[in-house]
């Protein structure tokens, strides 16, 4: 499709596939993963309704927080090529309808985790959705290549909110858990920045490859890989969970330490010889999702 | 009270709606029809928490 800056007939309603991908489908996956993972390793039993409940608001949580960051960055995402489709940028719809969406939805998914789990879930779904929207996209984004550090707290949230809808409080665990999603988002993001930094530089963002250079970022994303890997094993070292994690997380991580030297080692400066940053981001995924598929594993098959 | 524009009038009797307007009326039905289906999702979720909670409370 044409991409048309910023402009929408104002007369057309938005289609409701474009409010649907207002709220990152692929990055909420991950985000739902994590907080069912977090939920269903608390060592309290859950409510079936009331578990699936307070999945759906980290789920709708998530997708308000996509949607104001698309609302606010609509004039960046139509600089870059990977967000140029996006709905706003591709004037399929006005900004005020995403803003609406967006603050409905984060509105919603708070009460009903209000109704549905408890306060103290509610307020750190609160707290998530205001970081992600405020702290990493308005504020951080645009000024610092620290963006992602701090910023990546808000995608840390979910396993914390899952574990305290489930038991109303926290614990060591969560809180590692927390650490291992906070700690993995550099090396993640900055693996697919290494690739696609043209773009950012294109639009500006102040990403660490545009500000620091290709070498310095691969050297911080072995950095950050080191204390991930404390994080991810600590879990087990603590005897917090169980063999099965620590089988698995010992291997995770050896794989995610290779693939983070073949970076640092990587002399390549041109994203088509960049294979493995492509390798470490697209197995940073795989990474997540078993390390938190072995917890549930670990507590609910093992035990 | 000034005159409406030609094009906010609408099709006149006996003409036939514009393309724009057809794809206006199609996008309207779509979301009406995922936005009752949304409502009633709801409505079962509110009923099933409630019955949830009730049980959990006994």
């Amino acid at each position: 499709m044409t991409s048309v800056p910023l402009t929408h007939n104002q007369s057309l309603p938005a289609d409701w596939r474009d409010l649907f991908a207002l709220t990152k489908p692929r990055v909420m996956s991950l985000v739902v993963f994590t907080g069912l993972c977090g939920l269903l390793a608390a060592p309290v039993p859950v409510h079936p309704v009331l578990g699936f409940a307070a999945v759906l608001c980290i789920a709708l949580g998530a997708g308000a927080a996509g949607a104001l960051n698309q609302w606010y960055e609509a004039d960046l995402d139509a600089k870059m090529k990977r967000t140029a489709s996006r709905p706003l940028p591709a004037g399929r719809m006005t900004r005020q309808t995403a803003l609406h969406f967006g603050v409905g939805l984060a509105v919603f998914s708070v009460i009903l985790m209000d109704l549905a789990a408890n306060h103290l879930a509610a307020a750190i779904l609160a707290v998530s959705i205001l970081f992600y929207v405020l702290i990493y996209t308005v504020w951080l984004k645009r000024r610092t290549a620290q963006n992602i550090v701090i910023g990546g707290a808000a995608g840390a949230f979910p396993p914390l909110i899952g574990w305290v809808a489930a038991t109303g409080d926290i614990s060591a665990l969560p809180v590692l858990l927390f650490a291992i999603i906070f700690l993995w988002t550099p090396p993640h993001f900055w693996a697919l920045s290494l690739f696609v930094r043209t773009d950012y530089a294109n639009a500006g963002v102040p990403m660490m490859p545009v500000v620091a250079g290709v070498t310095s970022t691969r050297r911080q994303i072995l950095l950050y890989t080191l204390p991930m890997i404390v994080a991810a094993i600590a879990p087990w070292a603590m005897g917090l969970t169980g063999w099965v994690y620590g089988a698995a997380s010992i291997a995770l991580n050896t794989i995610f330490l290779v693939l983070a030297f073949s970076v640092f080692a990587n002399k390549q400066t041109e994203p088509k010889q960049m294979g493995p940053e492509k390798r470490l981001f697209a197995f940073s995924i795989l990474y997540l999702f078993g390390l938190f598929a072995a917890l549930v594993v670990d507590r609910w098959v093992i035990a | 009270m000034s005159p409406q524009p030609e094009d906010e009038l609408g099709p006149g009797p006996g003409e036939l709606p514009r393309p724009e307007d057809e794809l206006i009326r199609k996008r309207q039905r779509e979301r009406a029809r995922v936005l009752a289906l949304l409502l009633g999702a709801f409505v079962v979720l509110m009923f099933g928490i409630t019955i949830a909670k009730m049980t959990i409370n006994q």
